[in-house]
């Protein structure tokens, strides 16, 4: 009776071993996920900060879209005119122009604010394209100029970049 | 009965705890097992990721450094470039991952890699600006002009020194130096190239242009390619597609990029023809008739002219539309200079 009760004993005192150590992995294996997880969202914005760094850095550094070669004294000079024709081609989606910097601006939002005086700034939207169910990334400003070539009047322009990505 | 009984127990018990141990031990060695074939599996997929990312970092420097050639150290694998029906692509070696280049618009060899890469920037002008070029070859990829004609001669001095170049009077001359390809430029096809350099490491390209007093303005480039004695023609307009097709060194690549680039052409043409049309209408209300002349010259013909060459670059001898773009371009070329002139607002 004695030796059956110490022999109970000691399979108890195995189970509870096992038992403890399955709750230590299974509580190891909760906090691994969790910490990766928590690193990846933490990536994933990061990624996200990238990417609008990227497209900005690329809209800003557009060919099509620079001052002429012999207008353009400031760095990063964009044209008045070519950003509203370019707008404008984008929107119709003339030769396909969407698909085409689709894979160059991916889901993205491309914006140019003109700052023309204290009170009035104009919005040029250059780029709007969303195919995902993802909310847009916080905004990444880029300081530009932008050249109107017929008054030959240049402004302190902000490009904005939102991702979707 | 009872010390038998006492056995039974206490041998379960043992077993019990072997089985534990058993299953413990699988359960740890399984996990290593997998974390170990995951790291292989996923080290292939780094190794491509990590030559991706340095291979974008080297086109974002270059972007921001146009007109520049630059040398850049030599990465320990190799790069193929594939043109094919799936698209434009690089991928390491004997990987089966592709990087696709979708509207990048880069010239490169087949194979470049193991040796300093080298990089050349040109902004591609139709006349109005449209896109950045790159060139990419390596140390490993020899650009032989045969100079016997003077406008080989040319492109040869106008060709960066930092490329593996050499010129020789001779095809006879070429000889093998340890290159991994030889890109050899000639004016017409010579009647003898055996020399050490083996058929499989060498691509022709004839450069017959088709304007008698510039190298750099249209014609075609004449591809012999392995060996053979029939030629691919591919055309070009202009000093950056020549030498787009002459990097390259191989028909199929050198049309994948051309054809990238055409495309964006129409594109910025299209915005280009828009923000003519914005310009007169802006002068018509407020200025002088004069500059409005020179924007209905362009609005009503010379870029829907160039929109539509561009459009079918590639086509018989008696269409030509390769030079219809140059010409067109050079109807823009003209306008902007009269324009300039007239102290208007400038077409590009």
């Amino acid at each position: 009776m004695n030796l059956k009760k110490k022999g109970q004993i000691q399979s108890g005192e195995t189970v509870t071993v096992v038992i403890i150590l399955m709750i230590l992995i299974v509580l190891g294996i909760v906090y691994a996920s969790n910490s990766k997880i928590a690193g990846l969202q933490k990536d994933n914005e990061k990624q996200k900060e990238i990417d609008g760094m990227k497209i900005a850095v690329l809209a800003a550094g557009m060919d099509e879209l620079k001052c002429s070669i012999y207008s353009a004294k400031v760095n990063t000079c964009l044209d008045l005119y070519r950003l509203s024709a370019f707008s404008e081609t984008m929107n119709q989606n003339l030769y396909s122009a969407k698909e085409y910097y689709f894979d160059t601006f991916r889901n993205s939002k491309i914006e140019v604010n003109i700052l023309v005086n204290e009170t009035y700034v104009e919005n040029i939207v250059l780029y709007d394209f969303n195919n995902s169910e993802n909310k847009s990334s916080s905004p990444i400003f880029f300081p530009l100029t932008v050249s109107d070539p017929v008054s030959k009047t240049n402004y302190f322009s902000i490009l904005e970049v939102r991702t979707y990505n | 009965m009872r010390p038998k009984k006492y056995d039974a127990k206490g041998q379960l018990q043992i077993s019990f705890n072997w089985i534990f141990v058993l299953i413990a031990g699988a359960v740890i060695l399984l996990f290593f097992v997998t974390s170990i074939s995951k790291e292989k599996d996923s080290s292939q997929t780094q190794l491509a990721q990590k030559a991706s990312a340095r291979l974008d970092a080297v086109f974002a420097v270059i972007q921001q450094n146009p007109n520049s050639v630059q040398i850049h150290d030599a990465p320990n694998y190799e790069l193929d470039f594939y043109c094919t029906e799936e698209g434009h692509y690089y991928s390491l070696k004997d990987s089966s991952t592709k990087n696709y280049l979708e509207n990048e618009h880069i010239f490169a060899p087949e194979t470049v890699g193991k040796a300093k890469l080298i990089s050349w920037t040109k902004t591609f002008s139709a006349p109005f600006p449209v896109s950045s070029i790159l060139y990419l070859s390596d140390e490993k990829n020899q650009y032989v002009f045969i100079t016997a004609d003077s406008k080989i001669e040319k492109l040869y001095e106008d060709f960066p020194d930092k490329f593996s170049k050499r010129n020789v009077s001779l095809s006879q001359d070429i000889t093998d130096e340890g290159f991994r390809k030889y890109i050899i430029i000639v004016a017409a096809l010579p009647a003898i190239l055996d020399g050490d350099v083996k058929k499989k490491t060498r691509s022709i390209i004839v450069v017959s242009s088709e304007t008698t007093s510039d190298i750099y303005g249209y014609g075609k480039l004449k591809y012999y390619e392995g060996g053979s004695l029939t030629s691919i023609d591919k055309p070009y307009v202009g000093q950056e597609l020549l030498f787009a097709g002459i990097v390259s060194g191989n028909s199929k690549l050198y049309a994948c990029g051309l054809d990238k680039v055409l495309e964006k052409t129409r594109i910025v043409a299209q915005t280009n023809l828009l923000r003519t049309q914005k310009l007169k209408n802006e002068y018509d209300l407020t200025y002088t008739g004069r500059c409005s002349t020179f924007y209905g010259l362009v609005t009503q013909g010379y870029v829907q002219n160039l929109t539509v060459s561009a459009g079918s670059f590639e086509t018989t001898d008696s269409t030509k539309n390769y030079k219809k773009f140059y010409e067109s371009m050079m109807d823009l070329q003209r306008v902007n200079e009269n324009i300039l002139r007239s102290d208007c607002t400038l077409l590009y």
